[in-house]
């Protein structure tokens, strides 16, 4: 950012001519600024970036409109940007605003009442090519167009979630999958429409970085996705099936199998997943336990293996598995301050416990053994 | 070391001194201490050896001015005692910043130059707060800042990438609403002028309202309505302003103005602070944004800004003459009035009813 703000410097002394800002070592300013240092005249861009970044986002806009000086610094500076705040008229702002702020990397545009439309995800496309990370989540009068147009116009996103975008095909969001190849994290839920098998299979095929993917309520998502995004997406660390009621063994255990830094599993919900796939996971980690032990003696002990799970309401689990898996993961905790491993609504599940639990489970299972 | 040994360094190394020379080319010698403080001089001193003498002064750089070089030292010269407390440095830091907004930005540009950190982010932070909240007009006041942005560019509704019509006729708009919007930052101006007058008879409005629950409501409502008038004449400004009302009403209107004068003084500058922050707020963004079929309607003529003015004049009149007359005419101010109407609320205040965009 500093680079580009010097690089921009003969446009800006251009713009600056009254304020003549001095940069480092610009020796004209110099002269002509020996005498009556006043106000913003001596201020460098990177320093009234450094002031607008700490203003809240609303301020930073209207200081963008207060002087064609400041324009160009805050137009050249600025990364971030969140507009959640809008209640109205948010849609005529990104309008207005995407054109100006073109560095932008971070935009947050969540809205509390749909306000977003096509044309204002058209535009941010046309002209923020430096986006990395967008929130659109519950855009709801968002269509397909706005995935064909930020998969033209952003190809370097990393962050997007378009939760609650329940307008969205699978069809575009396989067409975005194709352009923005470099996605980690990736946020469907509630997305129906757009996330199906066929979906999945492109983000499996095209989105090779993906770390973290959140299908949450997303019926329509069944084996063949799932197994097709494990085959895919081997660096897959967080995935978040709730919901995905069509789940059944074969999908966990492609996981298993596959994303050996699978560190967070949601299967809330999933009624088909059995113990075959508690086994599955917990033989997976000792199966290549061989393999981390490298890693570790490396000194990169990344303490892998599931950290957090979550199989409430999966009632066809028995305590044996899921006791296995609990012996399997150290990281996985029933106890009460760091309690990652879920199991509501699963009632021939109360015996299993962590490590840590269990000292005080035995003090608690003498006194109170009739009521187990 | 013996201590004898130590006493006779220590006050030769409490003697040593930097010299300096500002842009202006005057010299001066400072603690050694208190100056290295300062990392470009400190990299001067010790990369490159310069300081130890008059003829081998640092020269600073030319954003430090004599009067910001010794502000510096100040603040120096007390951080750098390694004994201070956490508490001691922050309520040091609030009272060293307190100064016109003029110094703080020569002192944020000097300390930068320094590379003075600490000081650069308190100094910001301090400017950060001053610019919050306030329009681009403000700003520029309070900077001097040029207003060399066209009035298409301060709003830029949408880049004129093609001709088309409908986009040149909001161009247009846009710039009627620019002008709208100055218009009401004057009477905005004038009103601040009224509010300070209204001050003074403070306790005379609690006197007043003390043997009268229920006029304060008419009395926030006949300022609010004011204020409401003068805004822009669309139906959810009016919803989002009369919740603020209502919402400044409930917990003002008959508890807190009772209790004592402090209090009523804030709940009214509360008043007028709320809605003029929400009233700039929502102008500018609005303003630039709004593109709703009900801005076309919204006939912003000379008519209006005439009665607008004497709005204003009407009510400067009534504000310093006393309550009961003054209640009086605000009371009878709404039938007058075609376009503003008054109605009970289910509690028997008065309830603004409806904006005047009925027209």
């Amino acid at each position: 950012m500093i680079g580009e703000a010097k690089v921009g410097n003969e446009d800006l002394n251009l713009c600056f001519e009254k304020l003549m800002m001095v940069a480092a070592g610009n020796s004209e300013g110099l002269k002509m600024n020996s005498v009556g240092i006043t106000e913003w005249k001596d201020i460098p861009v990177e320093l009234l970036l450094r002031i607008v970044s700490l203003l809240d986002d609303q301020t930073a806009i209207v200081a963008s409109s207060v002087c064609s000086g400041w324009r160009d610094a805050i137009c050249l500076g600025l990364t971030q940007l969140c507009l959640s705040w809008c209640r109205k008229n948010m849609n005529n702002l990104v309008l207005s605003l995407a054109p100006k702020f073109t560095r932008l990397q971070t935009l947050i545009l969540r809205q509390e009442n749909p306000q977003l439309e096509d044309n204002a995800v058209e535009s941010i496309s046309k002209f923020c090519h430096d986006l990395q990370d967008l929130d659109l989540s519950k855009s709801f009068k968002l269509s397909d167009r706005s995935l064909y147009a930020l998969a033209h116009g952003c190809p370097n996103l990393k962050k997007l979630n378009i939760s609650g975008c329940t307008s969205f095909s699978d069809e575009a969001l396989a067409y975005l999958t194709n352009f923005c190849r470099k996605l980690k994290i990736l946020n469907l839920c509630g997305c129906v429409k757009a996330a199906t098998d066929h979906a999945l299979q492109a983000i499996g095929r095209n989105c090779n970085m993906l770390q973290s993917l959140n299908l949450g309520w997303c019926d329509n998502v069944g084996d063949l996705g799932v197994m097709s995004l494990a085959y895919g997406c081997h660096d897959l660390r967080c995935l978040d099936l709730c919901g995905c009621v069509r789940i059944t063994d074969d999908s966990v255990i492609a996981l298993a199998n596959e994303c050996l830094h699978l560190r967070s599993l949601g299967l809330y919900y999933c009624r088909n997943i059995t113990d075959r796939a508690m086994y599955s996971l917990a033989h997976s980690r000792v199966k290549n336990k061989g393999s981390m032990w490298e890693s570790s003696m490396k000194g990169r002990y990344e303490d892998d293996g599931l950290k957090s799970l979550n199989i409430s309401q999966c009632t066809a689990l028995t305590p044996s598995a899921v006791q296995a898996l609990c012996d399997t993961f150290p990281a996985l905790h029933t106890c009460s301050g760091r309690h990652s491993l879920v199991m509501s609504g699963c009632l021939n599940l109360t015996s299993v416990h962590c490590a840590c639990a269990v000292q005080a489970h035995r003090t608690f299972n003498t006194i109170f053994h009739t009521a187990h | 070391m013996s201590e004898v040994d130590m006493a006779v360094i220590k006050p030769e190394m409490m003697k040593s001194y930097i010299w300096l020379q500002t842009a202006d080319g005057s010299i001066q010698q400072v603690e050694q201490e208190v100056a290295m403080f300062c990392p470009m001089i400190c990299h001067e001193v010790i990369q490159k050896g310069m300081g130890s003498s008059k003829n081998y002064a640092i020269s600073l750089p030319q954003r430090v001015n004599p009067a910001m070089l010794s502000l510096i030292l100040d603040y120096c010269r007390f951080h750098q005692v390694p004994g201070r407390s956490n508490k001691e440095r922050k309520s040091f830091d609030e009272k060293f910043i307190r100064m016109d907004t003029k110094r703080l930005c020569e002192l944020t540009s000097a300390a930068d130059s320094l590379q003075l950190k600490p000081l650069v982010d308190l100094t910001s932070r301090a400017l950060a707060r001053i610019i919050e909240g306030k329009s681009p007009e403000e700003i520029r006041e309070i900077f001097h800042l040029p207003d060399d942005l066209t009035e298409e560019e301060k709003l830029e509704p949408l880049k004129n990438t093609t001709d088309d019509p409908r986009i040149r006729l909001l161009n247009r708009l846009y710039a009627k609403k620019r002008k709208e919007l100055k218009e009401r930052q004057k009477l905005k101006n004038i009103e601040v002028e009224e509010e300070r007058v209204d001050d003074r008879s403070v306790d005379d409005l609690l006197s007043f309202i003390n043997g009268d629950n229920g006029d304060s409501k008419g009395i926030k409502n006949s300022k609010s309505k004011k204020k409401n008038r003068r805004r822009k004449d669309q139906q959810k400004n009016t919803s989002a302003n009369e919740a603020i009302k209502n919402h400044n009403k409930e917990p003002n209107g008959l508890n807190q103005v009772c209790c004592s004068a402090e209090v009523g003084q804030t709940v009214w500058a509360g008043v007028g602070a709320t809605s003029n922050l929400h009233d700039v707020e929502d102008d500018i963004f609005d303003n630039k944004n709004e593109l709703d079929d009900g801005d076309i309607d919204d006939e912003i003529d000379p008519a209006l800004k005439e009665k607008i003015d004497r709005e204003v004049e009407d009510f400067a009149r009534r504000l310093n003459s006393d309550w009961p007359e003054r209640m009086q005419e605000i009371l009878s101010f709404g039938h007058e009035r075609k376009p503003v109407h008054f109605s009970l609320n289910g509690n028997g205040s008065l309830r603004r009813y409806a904006n005047s965009e009925q027209r």
